[in-house]
């Protein structure tokens, strides 16, 4: 069976290598739609030719506008994101979700004062609307307002403590503030949330050993281990991680843990040459220079 | 004084074709090249560039993994680490913010006239015009320790003046698409950072 990644791959291939027939556009935008990935430039070239074709049914065509107007404004192609949000507005006047599309219309302009003023109300009428919240947001993030933009997040997570992207969100925004121990937080609520999901293992494991310390970095070698034994030694990210973090711990100064000699490091490494021996043999020999050197 | 920077072809279009593969993230990278004597004013040579990252900049394991095999590398080319260069995520931002003036200053530890330079987010849309302009900015440290734009813009020149309208040419034919950078290394081993073939 042809899984729907690469029917969505073949749909986009043809696309652009110059198909333009309405029912290969109507499958590729369903695709994208049901598998939720973002294909703006190829959406917004495409979907305007679909808008008024007799192929789509009464919902399909609502989803359609409202696929094609988030496109145009990925691509700031306002025209054909104003053309569809009028439609949408006279069909469905008292949406929320079209308030939404309006509010986007209005941060892809930059007028993102006008853009918060406009959830706010939306927010009056439905408080606690989960794409409303996210979108301020967004706002604050576009405008380089990463406070604020913080701020926004802690607020929609308190009303939906359950949403692990937004936390995943979180702690890349605490990152790039250098705020670590507060990243640090959210990725143990991701840890916990998804605890098999070796990338939040590994996420918590090098805001850890960033922060620096001894009991930091003692605890991150804890989190690349856990990160290397659910990919099975397959990630490559993961066995550096073991390794920089067995190396450090080597070289701390001050008492000494029993753990602290332990034999993950050199695995760690072994392996990584191994790696390195079967999949990319040209950089073996510095890579292995590189593992042995600490 | 600031010391004169020669940017070589090659460093330019890998370092500008990796910030067109990522166009809403934030990307860095180094360069690599020929560091002058000390005490000397001949200009430093800026012959290559690595490209390394295009998220979470600010955590520090990979990073000095990249670092070491990079320096590795580099030196068996007889060349080393000179500088550093970023791409903030932000249009409009054009910040040496407190990420990128800690990983040039580690760089600048181990070689005295490093630069570092930052792309100038305003000017990409411009990229594929007639006369593009030159898209990077030059950074230096000067001796209060402070990373500061270079106010004069001659203190940056391309070796190859053809540099900028041979990058217009491969970005309007997608090869951005084929830049790698140290991320991508690390999720598919088989994926070279220093890029051999995207000149060719």
């Amino acid at each position: 069976m042809v899984s729907k990644t690469q029917t969505l791959k073949d749909l986009e291939d043809a696309l652009e290598n110059g198909a333009s027939d309405t029912g290969t556009i109507q499958k590729f935008l369903r695709m994208v739609r049901e598998l939720r990935v973002r294909r703006s430039e190829l959406v917004s070239q495409h979907g305007a030719k679909l808008l008024n074709s007799r192929l789509l049914g009464e919902e399909e065509r609502w989803l359609v506008h409202e696929q094609v107007c988030v496109a145009a404004l990925d691509c700031q192609d306002l025209e054909v994101a104003v053309q569809c949000l009028k439609k949408l507005k006279a069909k469905f006047p008292t949406s929320i979700r079209v308030g939404r599309l309006r509010g986007m219309a209005l941060e892809a302009q930059g007028k993102w004062e006008e853009a918060l003023v406009h959830y706010e109300k939306l927010l009056a009428e439905s408080p606690a609307n989960a794409n409303i919240m996210k979108r301020k947001v967004a706002v604050e993030r576009a405008r380089g307002n990463t406070h604020k933009a913080i701020e926004a997040l802690n607020e929609y997570l308190d009303s939906f403590m359950s949403d692990v992207d937004a936390w995943a969100e979180l702690g890349d925004l605490y990152v790039e503030n250098l705020m670590y121990k507060q990243a640090a937080f959210c990725f143990e609520e991701l840890i916990t949330a998804a605890p098999h999901n070796y990338l939040n293992h590994l996420k918590y494991a090098e805001v850890l050993y960033t922060m620096g310390g001894a009991e930091n970095v003692r605890n991150s070698r804890k989190y690349f281990s856990a990160a290397v034994d659910l990919t099975g030694g397959d990630s490559l990210r993961a066995l550096y991680g073991l390794w920089t973090a067995t190396s450090a711990i080597k070289a701390l100064k001050g008492p000494k843990d029993p753990e602290d000699e332990s034999p993950l490091g050199d695995l760690a490494s072994k392996q990584i040459v191994a790696l390195y021996k079967a999949g990319c043999p040209a950089k073996a020999k510095i890579v292995e220079a590189c593992v042995e050197d600490r | 004084m600031s010391l004169p920077y020669k940017l070589a072809q090659t460093a330019y279009i890998k370092l500008v074709l990796h910030v067109l593969k990522y166009p809403s993230q934030a990307v860095n990278g180094v360069l690599l090249g020929k560091a002058s004597a000390r005490g000397s004013t001949d200009p430093v040579e800026i012959i290559d560039a690595v490209p390394l990252f295009h998220s979470q900049l600010a955590l520090a394991p990979m990073l000095e993994i990249a670092l070491a095999q990079v320096d590795k590398s580099a030196t068996e080319q007889g060349l080393c680490i000179v500088g550093y260069y970023q791409a903030n995520e932000r249009n409009n931002d054009n910040e040496f913010g407190p990420v990128a003036r800690k990983i040039a200053e580690r760089i600048h530890s181990n070689c005295e006239g490093a630069c570092a330079l930052l792309i100038d987010n305003s000017k990409l849309n411009k990229l594929v015009s007639a006369k593009p302009p030159l898209v990077v900015q030059l950074v230096t440290r000067d001796s209060s320790r402070s990373w500061k734009i270079a106010a004069v813009e001659s203190a940056l020149t391309l070796q190859e003046p053809t540099a900028t309208s041979l990058l217009a040419d491969y970005a309007r034919e997608g090869r951005h698409k084929r830049i790698v950078d140290f991320q991508s290394h690390l999720e598919d081993i088989s994926s070279d950072w220093l890029n051999p073939d995207i000149m060719n």
